[in-house]
């Protein structure tokens, strides 16, 4: 695994993690705007960045959550529990 | 449904093997207070839930647990790479190694299997609610223990964000509970 | 619901907490009941940025407690 995608990874961890504290947030204030608005702001970023992660390095869902190139790199190694941070 | 994501919540790392460390770990993977057990019981709590906030709390959370329990399957699995089985059966891991070999299995630290009987679900949300603030703690309690038995810097920065995460939780769970008292009262005089 | 600010009523066997706390949403309760566990709302102030907040485990500073109290070894 290269260190390209080790560090977009990261990022991806890093962002995504700041949505899901806000998610549990809003889950019990849902109708706090500026949180709202954090939400969406951080979740937007989130999208973009796996769009491109996805592009290089395969989904990082299925189920219809994303497109695969040929061969199905769904299956490619390493697996999250594999991978050296 | 739910979904995978080919991803780890947090970049989870050891600095060197250590089977002593794998096998206290287990706790938090199929122990009373892990992340097996946190998972499940809020995934079945959530049908009982009254309003649409607390649904959404416990299924959330419930969510983060098994990303959780990946975390801690991920610290076990890397703790035990390559290391022999001479040195698995002196630091009393044989017994795991006869049925699991390197394997993760739902056990705790003294090999006790993973049991339903770990988790509660009363259908009654007050109930549900307090009996899950008190699984934060003691979850939290729990990983101060691991961070207390282990300095590995690796193990324990990770070790350090899942407690934090039970922190975060408890606070939730609070507020959903005084939410759903708050509603289930409104109710009362209507 | 402006005067059911919660720090007025904590009230800990005679112990007044009361320090306005900018983390803390007022709750329109008109007093804390015996016999109930509360939790005060929190309120929305700052957060960290991401790659801060993934190290802390939390995106909200009032929200982050560390663990001071590790054993030496």
């Amino acid at each position: 695994m290269d260190g390209n995608q080790i560090s977009m990874l990261k990022k991806i961890m890093e962002i995504e993690f700041t949505c899901i504290d806000l998610n549990l947030y809003l889950d019990t204030h849902p109708e706090d705007q500026k949180a709202l608005q954090d939400y969406n702001y951080y979740s937007n970023q989130l999208s973009m960045l796996k769009q491109q992660y996805e592009q290089f390095y395969g989904p990082l869902m299925v189920f219809g959550h994303s497109q695969s190139q040929y061969p199905w790199k769904w299956v490619d190694d390493p697996w999250p529990w594999e991978i050296e941070y | 449904m739910w979904v995978y994501e080919k991803k780890l919540q947090y970049p989870a790392k050891v600095c060197k093997p250590d089977v002593k460390m794998a096998k206290y770990l287990i706790a938090q993977y199929g122990g009373p207070d892990g992340e097996l057990a946190a998972a499940l019981r809020y995934q079945t709590q959530r049908f009982v839930m009254p309003t649409g906030k607390a649904k959404a709390v416990l299924t959330d959370i419930a969510t983060e647990e098994l990303a959780h329990l990946e975390i801690i399957a991920t610290l076990v699995f890397k703790l035990l790479k390559g290391v022999p089985v001479e040195i698995l059966k002196r630091e009393g891991l044989g017994e795991y190694y006869t049925e699991h070999d390197r394997g993760l299995f739902y056990a705790d630290t003294t090999g006790m299997l993973w049991t339903a009987a770990y988790i509660q679900a009363k259908g009654d949300a007050i109930a549900d609610l307090h009996e899950d603030m008190a699984a934060e703690e003691k979850a939290r309690a729990t990983y101060e223990h691991l961070i207390n038995l282990t300095d590995d810097p690796c193990v324990k920065d990770t070790l350090r964000f899942l407690r934090e995460r039970e922190i975060v939780h408890f606070q939730r769970f609070g507020e959903t509970l005084v939410q759903v008292r708050e509603y289930m009262e409104s109710k009362k005089f209507f | 619901m402006q005067e059911y600010y919660i720090s007025k009523y904590i009230d800990l066997g005679g112990l007044k907490m009361y320090d306005y706390n900018p983390y803390v949403q007022d709750y329109a309760f008109p007093s804390l009941k015996l016999a109930q566990a509360y939790v005060p709302l929190q309120k929305y102030v700052s957060l960290y940025p991401p790659e801060e907040a993934i190290k802390k485990g939390t995106v909200f500073p009032e929200l982050d407690m560390p663990y001071v109290g590790e054993k030496m070894r």
